[in-house]
C-alpha cells in the first residue's frame, strides 16, 4: 500500500484495471454529473405487460375499470417465471390490446388515463420494522412488488434472492460502464441510504456473510455519497469496491471476475460460485416498497446524447411515452435521429418515440443523423485488436471466418453462445465490420438449426416406430394365413365347409339394381 | 545396399505392425459413415431425392451413386455440411429435385375432410389422427412438411403452409 491511494476509505478495494475492454475518453461520455429530476404526471400511460423475463403477465382489469396507483394490473399464474405489473398511477383503464414494446416483441398493453389526484392503493400493508420481518415475508414481499433486475435484464428478482443456493457473497452492481448511461451515478448520489437499506434486505433474505458495492472510480460525488451512507450505517459486512472506468466492466460475468477472480462456467450463473448479483436500482426499490407500500412503478432514465438539447436524468413513470421524456430533456436538436433504448454501444434502436417507457429502459440514447454515417465495410486485415478487447476473451475474426464460411460447428466451437454482444470489437475494427451484428445473426441460425435438428430426429423417432409397426403387422397377418392355409389343407372337411359358406354369401348377396 | 534394405523393411514393418495394433486397441467412431450422413438429413421421408426415405438416400451417398445436392428440405446448407463431413467440394442444390422452402407443416381443412384415412396411409411420422368417417387432424409438432398427403386427399382438403404462419394460427 502506498500513499497514492489514500483517498480509499479502510476496507474499500480498488480493482485493477484489465486488459480487455474500451477506456472511453470524450467528454459527454463518462459525464455522472447530469441532475436528476422528477416527469410530472403525464395524462396518458401505456403499460406493456411483458417487461421481463419469463411469461407475459395476464391482465387483472378489463377497460373501464378505475385503478389506484400500485395495484395489480396483472400478474402470472403462481410458480411460473415472471412478474406482476402494477398501475403506475391511479386512473381509468382506457384499453387493452397488442402495441410494441421496446426490445422485445409486441404483447399486450394497458392504457391508463391518469388521474391528477393520483391515490395510493391501500392494498401491500408494509412490515413495521422491515429488519425485523421473516425472511420468507421480505422475499414474498420482493416477488408481490414486481421487482426485476433494473440493470436492463429484467429477471424476475425474488428468483435470484433465494437463500436455498448456500450464497456467501452478494454483490451490488453500480457499476454503469456504457458510454452516456448515468441513471444508477445518480441514483447513488441522491438515495444512497435506500439503496444500502435495500442492501441489507437482500442480505437478510440470502443469509449472506458478505456484499461488496462495486462503484466505477470516477463516479465523483455518487461514490462521496455512497462512502457517507455506508459510514452511517456502521454495516460490517458491506464495503465498497472501485473499478476501473472500462467498458463493459459492469457486465455480471465481467464484474463477478474483476473482483474475485473467479469466472462463471460457460452457460453457468453467478450461483454455481455462490455468488449474487444485483443491480444499485433493484436494491432501491426493494427499500422503497419496504418502507412506503408502492411497487415497481417508476425508474430513472437517462435522456442524452447529441440529439437532445439538455441531456437529464429523468425519473418516469413505467408506461411514460417516451416523447414526454424528450420534452422534459429540452426536446430534439435535430429532425432526424435515431432513438436508441439503452447505451449507443449495446442499446436497441427504436422506430419511434411513442414507445413506453419499460422497467428495462435505463437511458434513452439521441443521435442526430449527422453521427451514424456509416463508414463501408472493408476486408479483414488479421490484427487482432478485437480479440485484445474481447471481455470474454473470445476471437472475433476467427469467430467471423467461421460465420462467413457457415461453418457452424466452428462457431460452437469458438465459444458463439458466451459472446455477450458488447460490441467492443466493432467498436476497435479498423476495417469497420460490423462484427457484433454477425454474431448476433449467427445466433439466430444456430437456433434455427438446432430447432431444425430437433424435429429432425422427432421424425426420424416417429418413422422409425411406423415402420416397426407396419413390419409387425404384415407379420402377423402372414401368420394368420399361414395358419388358416395349414387348418384347411390338414382338415379337408372343414375346407368343404368353408368353401361352401364362401359361395351361399355370394349367391345370397344383393347386387345393384336388385330390388 | 542389402543393409540398407534391411533397416527399411524392418522399420516398414515395425511402424506397420504398431499401426495395426493402434487400429485395433484404439476407440473407433462408433457411427457407421451412413449414419453421420443420416444425422445430418432432415428426416422428412419426402422421398424427392428418389429415394424412398432419408436413410437409403444416405446409403446411396456414402455408396457413392447418389450426389450431395438431391436433397430439397435440406437445401444449401445441408449440402454444405455434406460437403464439409465427406471433404468434397460444395455445390449448390440440384433443382431437378425440387427447391428449397421453408419450413412447413400441413394442415387439414377440417370442415371439408370427409374421414377417408387415405393421407393417415400416406404419412411417414405418423403425424395425421383420425379414424374412418372422423374428421382427421394433423399435429403440427410431428409433421415434417413432407406433402406426402397432399395428393392420396380426395377432396383436396390438405394444404402446406409455412411453420411461422402456422404458429400464428
Amino acid at each position: 500500500m502506498t500513499s497514492g491511494q489514500d483517498f480509499n476509505a479502510p476496507g474499500e478495494q480498488t480493482i485493477v484495471s484489465p486488459v480487455w475492454g474500451i477506456r472511453f475518453t470524450s467528454p459527454g461520455m463518462t459525464d455522472g454529473t447530469l441532475p436528476l429530476k422528477t416527469l410530472p404526471l403525464p395524462s396518458q400511460l401505456i403499460v406493456p405487460l411483458n417487461q421481463h423475463v419469463g411469461i407475459a403477465a395476464a391482465p387483472l382489469v378489463t377497460v373501464g375499470a378505475k385503478v389506484l396507483r400500485g395495484q395489480p394490473i396483472a400478474a402470472v399464474p403462481r410458480g411460473s417465471l415472471g412478474a406482476t405489473v402494477h398501475a403506475p398511477a391511479a386512473g381509468r383503464i382506457s384499453k387493452i390490446a397488442t402495441h410494441a414494446v421496446p426490445g422485445r416483441k409486441a404483447a399486450l398493453c394497458v392504457w391508463i388515463e391518469t388521474d391528477p389526484a393520483d391515490q395510493q392503493w391501500p392494498g401491500y400493508s408494509v412490515p413495521a420494522d422491515p429488519s425485523a420481518a421473516a425472511t420468507s415475508e421480505l422475499r414474498a414481499a420482493v416477488a408481490a412488488a414486481g421487482i426485476v433486475g433494473l440493470g436492463g435484464a429484467t429477471f424476475p428478482s425474488f428468483y435470484k434472492l433465494n437463500r436455498g443456493n448456500g450464497i456467501k457473497l452478494l454483490i451490488i452492481n453500480g457499476v454503469e460502464c456504457e458510454p452516456y448511461i448515468n441513471c444508477d451515478v445518480a441514483l447513488m448520489r441522491d438515495r444512497a441510504a435506500s439503496i444500502l437499506s435495500g442492501t441489507q434486505l437482500m442480505l437478510r433474505i440470502l443469509d449472506a456473510p458478505a456484499c461488496i458495492v462495486a462503484i466505477k472510480a470516477d463516479a465523483g460525488a455518487a461514490l462521496q455519497a455512497m462512502r457517507a451512507a455506508l459510514a452511517a450505517l456502521q454495516d460490517e459486512r458491506i464495503r465498497i469496491a472501485l473499478i476501473p472506468p472500462v467498458y463493459p466492466a459492469g457486465g455480471e460475468a465481467q464484474l463477478v471476475q474483476l473482483l474475485t477472480g473467479q469466472e462463471i462456467p460457460a452457460g453457468g450463473l453467478p450461483a454455481d460460485l455462490g455468488i449474487v448479483c444485483n443491480n444499485v436500482a433493484t436494491a432501491a426499490a426493494i427499500a422503497h416498497f419496504l418502507r412506503t407500500g408502492e411497487p415497481l412503478i417508476s425508474r430513472i432514465v437517462t435522456v442524452t446524447g447529441a440529439g437532445v438539447a439538455s441531456p437529464v436524468n429523468i425519473e418516469a413513470r413505467i408506461g411514460t411515452p417516451i416523447s414526454e421524456l424528450v420534452s422534459a430533456a429540452g426536446g430534439y436538436t435535430s429532425d432526424t435521429v435515431r432513438i436508441v433504448m439503452g447505451g449507443p454501444m449495446m442499446g436497441v434502436p427504436l422506430a419511434t418515440d411513442e414507445l413506453p417507457v419499460t422497467k428495462a429502459c435505463n437511458c434513452i440514447y439521441v443521435e442526430p443523423a449527422a453521427a451514424f454515417n456509416k463508414t463501408a465495410e472493408m476486408p479483414c486485415i488479421r490484427c487482432g485488436e478485437c480479440a485484445t478487447v474481447c471481455p470474454v476473451r473470445l476471437t472475433p475474426q476467427m469467430l467471423l471466418q467461421a460465420q462467413r464460411t457457415s461453418d457452424f460447428e466452428k462457431l460452437q466451437q469458438l465459444g458463439l453462445s458466451e459472446c455477450i454482444e458488447c460490441g467492443c470489437c466493432d467498436y476497435v475494427c479498423p476495417s469497420h465490420i460490423p462484427l457484433t451484428g454477425e454474431f448476433v445473426s449467427a445466433k439466430h441460425t444456430q437456433w434455427d438449426i438446432r430447432f431444425e435438428q430437433r424435429r429432425a430426429r422427432a421424425a426420424e423417432s416417429n418413422f422409425r416406430a411406423r415402420e416397426a409397426r407396419l413390419y409387425r403387422r404384415a407379420e402377423a397377418r402372414q401368420q394368420e394365413l399361414n395358419a388358416q392355409t395349414d387348418r384347411l389343407t390338414t382338415n379337408p372337411a372343414d375346407a368343404k365347409a368353408a368353401l361352401q359358406a364362401l359361395l351361399e354369401r355370394a349367391v345370397d348377396k344383393p347386387r345393384d339394381g336388385d330390388t | 545396399m542389402l543393409t540398407g534394405l534391411v533397416v527399411m523393411v524392418t522399420v516398414a514393418v515395425v511402424i506397420g505392425l504398431a499401426l495395426l495394433r493402434a487400429a485395433q486397441r484404439l476407440p473407433q467412431n462408433p457411427e457407421s459413415p451412413v449414419t453421420r450422413v443420416n444425422a445430418l438429413l432432415p428426416q422428412t421421408q419426402c422421398g424427392q431425392c428418389g429415394y424412398p426415405g432419408c436413410r437409403p438416400y444416405a446409403e446411396a451417398i456414402v455408396e457413392g451413386s447418389a450426389d450431395i445436392n438431391q436433397c430439397a428440405p435440406g437445401g444449401d446448407a445441408l449440402v454444405t455440411a455434406l460437403a464439409r463431413l465427406l471433404g468434397r467440394r460444395t455445390v449448390r442444390l440440384d433443382p431437378r429435385y425440387g427447391m428449397h422452402e421453408m419450413p412447413a407443416v400441413a394442415r387439414i381443412d377440417e370442415e371439408a375432410c370427409i374421414g377417408c384415412t387415405l393421407c393417415i396411409a400416406a404419412c411417414p411420422v405418423d403425424a395425421i389422427i383420425g379414424a374412418a368417417q372422423f374428421s382427421h387432424t394433423v399435429l403440427r409438432d410431428a409433421c415434417t412438411g413432407c406433402k406426402l398427403c397432399v395428393a392420396p386427399c380426395p377432396v383436396d382438403c390438405i394444404t402446406i403452409v409455412p411453420l411461422r404462419q402456422a404458429d400464428a394460427a
